[in-house]
């Protein structure tokens, strides 16, 4: 059951009152803004939300339902065939309220109540996307998943001509990782393949580093375009100096 | 009927009075940053009309 509404009713009796209120709600639905009382705003918001919500749905008996309350046809027409359809993305808070000065005379506190104009976020997101979001279809996001997955290995495959290059996803010397995420034999350089770093065994990262690709030796990893981590740069620098030194 | 029994001195009269007070509205500049006029706190602004970045009423 819906809460009573506190206070005396607008305009003195229930009839009076739903009158005004529905006379507002024409007028708001025919311009699309009016300036009221913040009182008759905030009871005349309600009452137009639904009739939007009805105007929605758009069939025979919401029309009616709505011809209830409003009964200038052209306003109703309006509202089933522009208002309606414009806020199918839109669940609610299709009103805004923003208050302004008192008014002269009485000192009544006013508002402008408005249709809202904008679209949502959201919307305006998948618009540009030209995608629905994962959480709206949850069916489709794992598929595009699986399909670029699978477009990887293929684009792969044929960039090499030899049947290996399914192992070998960064040229020679390289190797898929293997299901079980164990090391393949001959191949104990870990690479990520996000960040393009490559971790010898031994050093600070190699453990907890997950292999997107092994390679067979240093050369490889970095005929690949990877790096060492820039922690260890340094230190092998030196070492290579050193080793020319001597 | 409860009648007063004596005439209200003036002195009475205006002592109650002396407690009628207006405060000072609590104005707040615009946050249009083209505007900065004072203005009372949650209401669209008089000077430009906009309200949260968005035009709202026409400026006076």
């Amino acid at each position: 059951m819906p809460t009573p509404t506190k206070g005396p009713r607008l305009g003195g009796s229930p009839t009076h009152e739903r009158l005004m209120l529905a006379n507002l709600a024409t007028s708001l639905f025919e311009h699309g803004k009016i300036t009221t009382t913040e009182a008759k705003a905030k009871r005349v918001r309600p009452l137009a939300e639904k009739l939007i919500t009805k105007a929605k749905r758009g069939d025979l008996h919401n029309r009616r339902q709505i011809q209830r309350v409003i009964r200038n046809k052209d306003v109703v027409h309006r509202l089933m065939a522009e208002i309606g359809p414009f806020y199918s993305d839109r669940n609610g808070g299709y009103l805004r309220i923003t208050r302004t000065l008192p008014r002269k005379g009485d000192n009544a506190p006013m508002a402008v109540i408005e249709l809202v104009s904008e679209k949502t976020v959201t919307a305006e997101a998948e618009a540009a996307r030209k995608t629905k979001f994962a959480k709206d279809q949850p069916a489709e996001a794992p598929k595009s998943v699986e399909t670029q997955e699978a477009e990887a290995p293929a684009s792969a495959d044929e960039a090499a001509d030899s049947a290996e290059a399914t192992e070998a996803p960064f040229g020679e010397g390289s190797h898929a990782p293997l299901e079980d995420g164990s090391q393949p034999e001959g191949f104990p350089i870990k690479g990520n393949a996000s960040s393009k770093l490559y971790h010898v065994p031994g050093s600070s990262h190699y453990e907890r580093t997950t292999a997107e690709v092994w390679f067979a030796s240093e050369e490889a990893a970095e005929a690949a375009g990877f790096q060492l981590p820039p922690s260890q740069r340094e230190a092998k620098d030196e070492e290579s100096s050193s080793e020319d030194e001597s | 009927m409860a009648v007063p029994k004596r005439k209200m001195s003036r002195s009475n009269t205006r002592s109650r009075r002396s407690q009628w007070k207006a405060s000072a509205v609590h104005l707040v500049p615009c946050a249009n940053r083209a505007c900065k006029e004072l203005k009372p706190q949650h209401v669209a602004c008089p000077n430009c009309g906009q309200y949260s970045g968005r035009q709202v009423v026409e400026p006076a």
